[in-house]
């Protein structure tokens, strides 16, 4: 294993060259005069020849937050035809609600029908640092966020704290997905958002000492080290309000117009997993049993996957099947995989995907699925 | 910056500090380079007076994790090898030259945060607060890197 010491060692000889050295002297006789970064002279060499997308761009580099906050997800840089798609489909909420200077901005959502993005923008009165309230304990104090919607549920529900291109304590972007629990598409969706309250994990101070002086150091939320009888952890960190309030949000978003590829055009006798719940709940051990189906149909949107089986056994839920191959030889990685009715497998998406550029669908008994396959 | 005088003194204690941050996030040495001149010209910049070193310090960190993002989302970068500046980058041992050359084969996500905690001694909870991710995906990125240069190290 990497020894600490041995990669302190080697950055320790990385260093800024003396030319950048040089250059970061003269800032300061230049008076702060505006420089033209390297970067930006090409920029303006190639300026002739950069695409559309470089033109709508942002300062921050894109038209709108929630595509920032896919692109910074991303481990690969999007290419021009998603980016496409996802500003295509974004749509611009822009509802705000102030409670004692605290706003809550809906700010931009998509969804596909089954998967939903909504990027919020929180901004709290100047001195207040929401990150150091927000995140002092372990986590978001998420609880007190209900959402509710007709057809998109709370399962699957993540809520992320994204970059919000600033350095300002101030100001904090959150990013819910949401994850439909039906199967079928609507073209409309009305999903409902309501913050009772701000809240954050404060560390007790007081408890924290005694602990420390108990223990040599403070514990974590989860320590691997103690046990539930060693100290509380609800009491060390604490859920305390920040602000008191309700910012409710009703938001109707239409589907993006980015239409779901199929990838079965006729039955596909295959072998796949099912959870045996049955097992499952007699010893508690997750067992996986091969099943034989026939797959009906798979849709792929940018944001998450959809297929429906023929039913064979009652109580048996299909896990996820599917390796996606995007032709760049890439796999695609899944966030969460929800089984509908049985026969039905909602697939929501990491990142969002170009469905154009998937190569073909892997599943596991072998069996491959191409877009173009007649 | 209040005190524009001291911008030759934060550059001689935490030039290198950014410059390593930025080619850890960036894996480049010339967007670095670029980004540590601009994370300096905005310190230049800079009205508010620091409270400490240390909120100078993370400040820096700070501004240079936002500048390497940007440049990571736009579409222009320097296409370079590390062969390049190999006058600049000179290390004690073969060892010390590997472990460099598979920390930067190593994706992003991961480098910055093993530089983070293994240089510059964050905790797993000060990272997240640096780039704003929660402190489970910290930890399991630092597993996960360190797996990944294990690996790369065991192919060398």
């Amino acid at each position: 294993m990497m020894m600490q010491q041995d990669y302190h060692d080697t950055f320790e000889n990385v260093r800024a060259s003396s030319t950048l050295r040089a250059k970061i002297a003269a800032l300061e006789t230049e008076k702060a005069e505006k420089r033209t970064p390297a970067i930006g002279r090409k920029v303006l060499l190639a300026a002739a020849i950069v695409s559309l997308l470089v033109l709508t761009v942002s300062a921050t580099g894109f038209s709108s937050k929630l595509l920032a906050f896919f692109a910074s997800r991303s481990e690969q840089q999007m290419d021009e035809g998603l980016v496409d798609i996802l500003e295509t489909g974004i749509r611009d909420l822009n509802i705000a609600h102030t409670i004692d200077g605290y706003t809550i901005e809906a700010d931009t959502a998509i969804t596909d029908g089954r998967t939903a993005f909504f990027l919020f923008h929180i901004t709290a009165p100047e001195n207040v640092n929401l990150y150091e309230q927000v995140q002092n304990g372990d986590t978001l104090a998420l609880s007190s966020i209900n959402v509710s919607s007709s057809a998109l549920g709370e399962q699957g529900t993540l809520w992320t704290i994204a970059d919000d291109g600033d350095a300002m304590q101030n100001t904090m972007d959150l990013v819910c997905r949401l994850q439909s629990v039906e199967g079928a598409l609507s073209e409309e969706n009305t999903v409902s958002f309501r913050f009772d309250n701000l809240s954050g994990n404060f560390l007790n101070e007081t408890y924290a000492s005694e602990l420390k002086e108990k223990f040599g150091y403070v514990p974590k939320m989860i320590d691997p080290n103690l046990t539930e009888q060693d100290y509380d952890a609800e009491r060390l960190y604490q859920t305390l309000t920040i602000a008191s309030g309700l910012w409710e949000f009703k938001l109707n978003v239409q589907n993006c117009t980015a239409p779901a590829v199929e990838f079965v055009h006729e039955p596909v006798s295959c072998t796949i997993l099912y959870n045996d719940q049955d097992t499952l709940i007699a010893t508690g051990t997750p067992c996986h049993i091969d099943l034989s189906t026939r797959l009906l149909s798979v849709k792929v949107t940018p944001l998450g996957l959809t297929a429906e089986f023929d039913k064979v056994q009652d109580g048996c839920y299909p896990t996820n099947p599917f390796t996606i191959v995007m032709k760049d030889g890439s796999t695609v990685e899944i966030a969460t995989s929800i089984s509908v009715a049985e026969t039905q497998l909602n697939i929501a998406f990491d990142t969002p995907i170009d469905p154009s550029q998937i190569d073909h669908l892997a599943l596991s008994d072998g069996t491959n699925l191409y877009l173009t396959a007649e | 910056m209040a005190d524009k005088d001291r911008l030759s003194e934060y550059a001689e204690r935490y030039l290198d500090t950014v410059f390593r941050v930025a080619l850890n996030a960036v894996g480049s040495y010339a967007d670095a380079e670029d980004i540590s001149q601009d994370v300096f010209l905005k310190l230049l910049r800079q009205t508010k007076p620091f409270e400490s070193e240390e909120h100078v310090r993370n400040w820096l960190i700070r501004v240079t994790i936002n500048e390497s993002k940007n440049l990571l989302r736009s579409k222009w970068r320097h296409n370079e090898s590390f062969d390049d500046h190999a006058a600049t980058l000179s290390f004690d041992s073969p060892a010390h030259s590997e472990l460099f050359y598979a920390v930067m084969a190593l994706d992003d996500r991961y480098r910055l945060p093993i530089y983070l905690h293994y240089y510059e001694g964050y905790s797993t909870q000060e990272i997240g607060k640096l780039l704003r991710l929660p402190k489970n995906t910290v930890c399991s990125r630092l597993l996960r890197g360190r797996e990944k240069l294990k690996e790369k190290l065991s192919e060398v």
